[in-house]
């Protein structure tokens, strides 16, 4: 059933009511955790971010800036090995691609990007929470204009079964400042 | 970049670790790693 909106002086069913509840209970995406990015910082850390009542999460990151153009990479709790990245890119002035990817490495890298007018990254993370090896997807999009950057997507897993809640996103080379990082679960339903 | 470019571009006063709201500066083994990471830092386009 659809979102019910109302007129001045309407009176409000219960049905109704419980309608809109359920509607906002049952949206695809519900947000878990928003964190502002401070002036400086080489790592976020964001805890309480997975938990029991989603099994997959999307995480976003948008406006600031860092101090370079570089990947943005990120760890799940303090596990710093295990990550696997295959990374595809494709340059926009149509030079060669390039693919360097992350086997069994220490982090997930090229899962967004910093730059001077702002910070991009959009992943999806399957089970983190759960006792199950975590999967990660993720576009990336160079928008520095250097000569030979472009776009491509980053799709990865972490080879363990711990069951995380907290992620922690750092720029490649240098700092962030400002932007938001928003959690969203997506309902198992 | 080398070392003391680093340094000077990323003085150890002037980097921080946020977790959640709690913004902090490094330790000395903190910010030795994230000296590193700037020195061997291969970026991709």
């Amino acid at each position: 059933m659809p979102l019910t909106t109302y007129t001045a002086g309407e009176v409000l069913t219960a049905s109704s009511l419980n309608a809109n509840f359920s509607f906002a209970a049952n949206s695809a995406l519900a947000l878990v955790k928003t964190q502002t990015i401070g002036s400086a910082v080489a790592s976020v850390e964001v805890t309480g971010a997975f938990s029991a009542t989603y099994e997959n999460y999307l995480i976003t990151v948008s406006g600031g800036a860092g101090s370079a153009g570089t990947q943005i990479r990120m760890i799940l709790g303090a596990t710093v090995a295990g990550y696997y990245i295959s990374f595809y890119n494709a340059p926009f002035d149509g030079s060669a691609a390039s693919g360097p990817a992350v086997n069994n490495g220490a982090i997930w890298n090229a899962i967004g990007f910093s730059g001077a007018n702002g910070i991009n990254m959009a992943a999806t993370l399957q089970s983190p929470q759960l006792a199950k090896i975590t999967y990660i997807s993720a576009p990336y999009v160079n928008s520095s204009g250097a000569a030979g950057a472009g776009a491509g997507q980053s799709n990865g897993y972490l080879n363990n079964t711990t069951q995380y809640t907290a992620f922690t996103i750092s720029p490649s080379s240098g700092t962030l400042t400002g932007g938001t990082i928003r959690v969203y679960g997506y309902q198992n339903s | 970049m080398t070392y003391e470019e680093a340094v000077a571009m990323y003085p150890q006063d002037e980097v921080f670790i946020q977790v959640d709201d709690e913004v902090r500066t490094m330790t000395d083994e903190e910010y030795a790693e994230f000296i590193n990471q700037q020195i061997n830092d291969q970026p991709i386009l």
